[in-house]
């Protein structure tokens, strides 16, 4: 798999999920009663949110340079949470290592009380989800927002 | 050897299963209580030992993994670094728990320390000095870059700011 500018992406492509290990996720459903799981993109493990926000859920990328390369080379540019709109990308930056600790696609703009996009990630190996920015697992370490798109003006 | 029904292995399951990098699984389950209880149950020894079995069967569990990336964690906590060194005996990568090298990288670079502090510095202030010239420039001229502050240990007072091009914005 390649970025834009043709370089490589590193990434890997991990083992299904069995029935087994299928009956853990219900600790989440229980956790975050909120987010709504996507029908029919049920847990696998082989693609991450990063695979989902950057490589059309084809596989896992991981590493923090590998991102990097992708958003450089892809031609993706920050915006404000002001100027986010659907279809940008979300990014949970941790604050203390600057590790990319989730991404997701926005699906409606911040709400104007708080400040807050709907999102659709994946959370690791568990399902697709649509859930409000905050209503996730991904606030541990503490982390920030930082959103992206393609500008192709 | 980590017998699985002796460590309740729950929570550390439940990190694993979200986590999307290897450092928000390392900063995760080092917090745990599960961790605590391996790093002060399991030598150094044991613990890299139930890692490598984990590794070889091919028919592990992620629950299984789970645990094992926690050892590996575990073994971060362990206060004898050096002991750590000599379990391992130089192997640093398993290629059925991929983290784990990076894990280890994290911990040997120190980026994450048992307490943390806020630390005002103006930019202006700061300069990166290039490796082979004695030319500075303004750190707020050098586009994407992340900061980290290593103290040196033993009794040093001196600290070192470690500026890292490429992590950040």
């Amino acid at each position: 798999m390649e970025s834009a500018k043709r370089n490589q992406i590193d990434n890997c492509q991990s083992f299904e999920i069995s029935r087994y290990e299928r009956s853990f996720f219900d600790d989440y459903r229980r956790e975050y009663p909120r987010p709504e799981r996507r029908l029919g993109a049920g847990p696998t493990a082989r693609y991450n949110c990063h695979g989902l926000t950057f490589a059309s859920r084809r596989t896992r990328i991981s590493d923090n340079a590998t991102l990097q390369m992708i958003l450089r080379d892809d031609g993706y540019s920050e915006v404000s949470a002001t100027e986010v709109q659907p279809g940008d990308v979300i990014i949970y930056v941790s604050d203390e290592s600057g590790d990319m600790q989730h991404s997701g696609i926005v699906l409606t703009a911040p709400d104007t009380l708080l400040g807050i996009p709907i999102v659709l990630s994946k959370w690791g190996n568990y399902a697709e989800v649509i859930h409000a920015a905050n209503d996730c697992p991904y606030h541990d370490p503490p982390c920030y927002y930082k959103y992206f798109r393609v500008k192709n003006d | 050897m980590i017998e699985l029904p002796d460590v309740n292995s729950r929570e550390v399951k439940l990190i694993y299963l979200v986590a999307n990098t290897p450092y928000y699984l390392y900063r995760r389950l080092r917090s745990t209580n599960t961790v605590e209880v391996l790093a002060q149950r399991y030598s150094a020894v044991e613990l890299v030992s139930f890692i490598k079995s984990v590794d070889a069967d091919e028919k592990r569990y992620m629950d299984q993994a789970a645990l094992a990336y926690a050892a590996a964690v575990a073994l971060t906590r362990h206060s004898d670094s050096a002991g750590v060194d000599q379990a391992l005996g130089g192997q640093e990568a398993f290629s059925g728990l991929p983290w784990i090298s990076e894990i280890l990288r994290v911990w040997r670079a120190g980026r994450v320390g048992l307490y943390s502090a806020s630390v005002s510095v103006s930019m202006a202030q700061v300069t990166r000095q290039d490796r082979n010239s004695a030319a500075t420039t303004p750190l707020s001229e050098c586009g994407q870059f992340g900061v980290r502050l290593i103290r040196e240990p033993a009794r040093s007072t001196s600290s070192q700011l470690i500026v890292e091009e490429g992590l950040l914005e």
